[in-house]
């Protein structure tokens, strides 16, 4: 059994991608209004069941046809509004409120605590008391899975659609992200609001729109990630939320919270060794014992090993890592 | 004609009643330096004509028209800039980006326009535009600051120790340019500097401020001249 | 009518509930922690009891009776679960196989039973080891908050939380019984509950009756240590600290010192009322059964609601929830079938405990949204300390940052 297959580095890269979109998005919130978002991973579970419903009641028939791969396209897009549209809400209706009536970072964080909880229940509601097209009630369906597997010739595997898809997405929004942040006025006026508020506004910039789209970007890019995660796995439990949480919150710590590229690879890289880290061990264990262990069940063990880590040896992450000097070490000049 | 009049300003922080009584008068075109030992206020009397400290009483005039409680933005727009010693520019943005944050709220042709002037006359921009902000050196970082300063074509410009924290010789050139700025483009300088004699080389008139209160005010040269007042407050022999 | 049993276990539910925000009070009122992994700290207390205490038990009661665990081996229902393993391997990982654990727990509580000195021995235990796990992970905890910010310190607690307790003990089966129930301990002496039995009206598990009395000397004592921190200078000055790291570094170690011992102190609590929640309401032990929603939320509810630092308050506070709480459960299920079934949706069996918990997890939330916003000091306020506010602190600073004038 070779140590590591195809397969399983596509799944790790799939959500290596999820993983650091979300990150993205917490990110951006932090930097820009200062609070961890709790709630971000219910928000991209808003996302996951919005994409269920549409499969639930527009999607009739096997998997495959017209249809199917038309909800490709269209389901993450709506789950991306809904879910930003969400965000968006909360930080306009709760969160803004609350920060001019001078509630500090603690009790922000409190409130997105909150709302993550309440957001998650009203989901969970929802699943069990709307019924499915198919069987009993929603959250019977979403046991099922709708996800539909492609071949993909030159390498001979079989994958999941949307696990392919999500690594693609990701790469485009990253680009699309950094030609808006670096060759639009506004996307500048966002970084210059997210370094210095009180200069951006001196010079006119409206920093309180900046950051009402910053909360509508980090929801949308959660639902985004939800969506095409809710492709294919089965047993939507928005209590995964809870757990999953930590993940993205390791990936942006790792990242640094300080940079958006910074989450990007810090997602990457904790969303990558949550799958592959424990087929490894799993793979080497089986090569020298010849007996399976079940050790995928601990793999947000990693994470909480990574905010530790950082943590205590590097609390900047990756952003606070001169590259510059690093590259020039490693790289010789001239 | 007299540009900005200020009249009897009580200012200060919440509690804490920094400036009693202050009276100045800048007519155009004049370079006005504010000096004094540390903690005189001097960097409050600029915050309070910027609207930035609170202003307990007393009038603030700007050509004519009361300005005292208005916002900063609105004094910002209506022509008076304020430089601030740190956090003057976007580190982490390029300087040509910078300079197109200076220009946000103008149209895109005079905009253009703004930041070609501006390039023109501190070309040493012009050949870091794509360096970030904050791998320039402080005296560029200075010169980047007035250049977005001068896009949105102030009357008058306050700035506040404008010199901290660079070399002798880079300070100097920096205070060259700030007379430059009078010279060339007329503009109203008020400067706030703890380096009081290069400041007071330059400059036409003097405000000498002693806890929060006036101990002189009055012509630049004859302050420098007066060797008790600038022995005692200004550290000069 | 209400009955007496249901009476006893509510006020006992309450109470350890009212103990539980008592130490997250210490921790985040005073040791200035924002512990967002309060779960973690009562659960350690469960566990001292149905997985520590288990295998203690065993080990004790084979010493005095050295044929138990042989014993264990030849009757059925053990013989097929135990089997040849070594004795470690029976303590260690066999005590907590369902096959096993709920038969063997009830045969330990009935020989601890009969005999006072092996009952005290274990209670002893139980207290002991609880404490020592509470006060443990309060001493971690300390450490880590020095050398991290608020926030990041918030994050983190959330994180161990939920991965020690959702993801290692609710997976690692052996431990703590993971995926499956354990049974822990009740180690009341026989006469004891059998002369309770003869007092008590019918009905009345004398455990319950135990128990309740247990969570009240609790409460008392909880109360009467965190107003003596409260009225002391230490108190007001930790206080005072807890928004200002500036402050704090400036202070050093003495406050340090007084900081990690109130933190140590309140983990210890709320480790001892998953104690007392284990033996009086809830034996059977599940990892999964110890959520942030309902020990971590709900007792950060009842504090902002009954005003953070505020010992009377957060006991007001905690009534309050407790009380509104069992109402929605009493009152979202008709509810809801009524509304809903204009709609032509059924509400049915599991799904109506799922409504249950899910009605009052919103409204909890909402509460404390609503809360932050119109009183976030509580309902009963803090009285107030004489160093600034940290809002005018940093504004200040800022104002004078950079200029010397």
């Amino acid at each position: 059994m070779p140590i590591l297959s195809i397969d399983f580095l596509i799944n790790g890269l799939a959500s290596g991608a999820a993983l650091a979109l979300l990150c993205l998005g917490l990110t951006l919130t932090y930097m820009t209004t200062k609070v961890p978002n709790f709630a971000h991973a219910t928000i991209a579970v808003v996302g996951a069941i919005v994409t269920l419903l549409l499969l639930d009641w527009v999607y009739i028939g096997l998997r495959g046809g017209a249809v199917y791969y038309t909800l490709y396209i269209v389901a993450p897009i709506l789950s991306a509004l809904i879910a930003g549209l969400l965000a968006l809400t909360i930080y306009i209706a709760i969160l803004r409120p609350l920060s001019k009536k001078g509630i500090g970072i603690i009790g922000l964080m409190i409130a997105t605590f909150a709302l993550d909880i309440i957001i998650n229940n009203i989901l969970t509601l929802i699943l069990h008391l709307t019924p499915s097209k198919y069987i009993g009630k929603l959250i019977d369906a979403s046991v099922k899975g709708y996800g539909v597997q492609v071949y993909i010739p030159i390498l001979d595997v079989n994958i999941y659609l949307s696990r392919l898809l999500l690594p693609i997405i990701a790469v485009i929004l990253t680009i699309s992200l950094h030609l808006y942040m670096t060759r639009t006025k506004f996307g500048i006026a966002m970084r210059a609001s997210i370094e210095n508020p009180q200069l951006a506004k001196a010079l006119g910039i409206n920093v309180d729109l900046v950051y009402a789209i910053s909360w509508f970007l980090s929801g949308s890019l959660a639902g985004l990630a939800g969506s095409l995660l809710a492709f294919e796995f089965p047993g939507i439990n928005p209590a995964v939320a809870y757990l999953y949480i930590v993940s993205i919150f390791a990936g942006s710590i790792l990242g640094g919270l300080s940079s958006m590229y910074g989450a990007l690879a810090g997602g990457l890289v904790v969303g990558v060794s949550e799958v592959l880290i424990p087929v490894m061990i799993q793979n080497i264990y089986y090569t020298i014992t010849g007996s399976v262990i079940d050790i995928i069940r601990y793999q947000k063990f990693i994470s909480l090993l990574i905010i530790i880590i950082v943590l205590l040896v590097a609390p900047q992450g990756l952003a606070g890592v001169s590259w510059r000097n690093l590259l020039a070490r490693v790289v010789r000049v001239g | 004609m007299s540009l900005l009049t200020v009249e009897g300003l009580n200012a200060g922080y919440g509690k804490f009643h920094i400036l009693f009584d202050i009276s100045l008068n800048i007519e155009e075109k004049e370079i006005l330096a504010i000096v004094g030992p540390n903690g005189s206020g001097k960097s409050t009397l600029l915050k309070a004509i910027t609207g930035i400290a609170d202003v307990y009483s007393g009038r603030i005039t700007f050509k004519g028209s009361d300005i005292t409680r208005l916002p900063p933005h609105v004094k910002a727009r209506m022509g008076l800039a304020y430089l601030p010693q740190t956090d003057n520019v976007f580190t982490n943005l390029s300087v040509w980006e910078n300079l197109k944050m200076a220009a946000y709220t103008l149209d895109e042709s005079i905009a253009r326009d703004r930041i070609e002037e501006v390039l023109s006359y501190y070309p040493i921009l012009r050949s870091r535009l794509g360096f970030k902000a904050r791998s320039l050196s402080g005296g560029e970082r200075q010169i980047l600051a007035l250049a977005m300063t001068l896009i949105r074509k102030p009357e008058i410009i306050m700035l506040d120790e404008p010199t901290g924290n660079l070399a002798p010789i880079i300070a100097k050139d920096l205070l060259k340019k700030i007379q430059a700025l009078r010279e060339d483009l007329g503009k109203t300088i008020i400067l706030v500097e703890q380096n009081a004699k290069a400041a007071l080389e330059i400059s036409d008139k003097a405000l000498l401020l002693v806890s929060g209160r006036i101990e002189y005010s009055g012509f630049a040269s004859k302050l420098l001249a007066d060797t008790e007042l600038s022995r005692k407050y200004l550290g000069l022999r | 009518m209400v009955e007496l049993p249901i009476i006893f276990m509510e006020l006992a539910n309450m109470l350890i509930f009212i103990i539980v925000v008592l130490a997250l009070n210490l921790m985040a009122g005073y040791a200035g922690i924002p512990n967002l992994g309060m779960a973690l700290f009562v659960y350690i207390g469960a566990f001292a009891v149905a997985g520590l205490s288990v295998r203690f038990a065993i080990i004790l009661v084979n010493i005095l009776n050295p044929d138990f665990i042989e014993m264990m081996r030849v009757t059925p229902p053990y013989k097929y679960a135990v089997g040849e393993s070594p004795i470690l391997d029976i303590i260690l990982f066999k005590v907590t196989d369902p096959a096993v654990n709920r038969h063997l727990v009830p045969e330990l509580n009935s020989i601890i039973g009969d005999s006072i000195p092996l009952s005290i021995m274990i209670l002893t235990f139980i207290l002991a080891s609880a404490i020592a796990l509470g006060a443990t992970l309060g001493l971690i905890v300390s450490f880590t908050a020095v050398r991290l910010r608020e926030d990041y310190l918030a994050i983190v607690l959330l994180a161990f939380s939920e991965m020690l307790v959702q993801v290692f003990f609710a997976q690692v089966d052996w431990v703590a019984g993971g995926r499956y129930n354990t049974w822990a301990l009740t180690p009341w002496p026989q006469k004891l509950s059998q002369s309770l039995g003869n007092l008590l009206p019918s009905g009345v598990k004398p455990e319950l009756f135990i128990g309740l009395i247990v969570a009240i000397i609790l409460a008392i004592t909880t109360l009467i240590y965190t107003e003596r921190i409260a009225n002391s200078p230490m108190g007001r000055v930790l206080r005072a600290m807890r928004d200002d790291d500036l402050a704090l570094t400036s202070y050093g170690r003495d406050i340090a010192k007084i900081r990690l011992k109130v933190m140590m102190v309140g983990s210890s609590i709320a480790a001892l009322a998953g104690v007392v929640y284990v033996l009086s309401v809830q034996p059977v032990v599940k990892a999964t059964d110890y959520t942030r929603a309902t020990w971590t939320f709900i007792p950060w509810a009842m504090m902002i609601l009954g005003g953070i630092a505020n010992n009377w308050g957060v006991i007001i506070g905690a009534v309050i929830v407790y009380i509104g709480r069992k109402l929605i459960e009493i009152l979202a299920p008709p509810a809801f079938t009524t509304i809903l079934s204009f709609i032509g949706v059924e509400v049915t069996g599991t799904t109506i405990d799922i409504v249950k918990a899910v009605t009052v997890n919103i409204l909890v939330g909402v509460v404390i949204i609503l809360v932050l916003y119109l009183k976030p000091e509580g309902i009963v306020p803090e009285k107030p300390s004489k160093t600034l506010p940290r809002k005018t602190l940093n504004s200040l600073i800022e104002k004078f940052r950079g200029s010397s004038s």
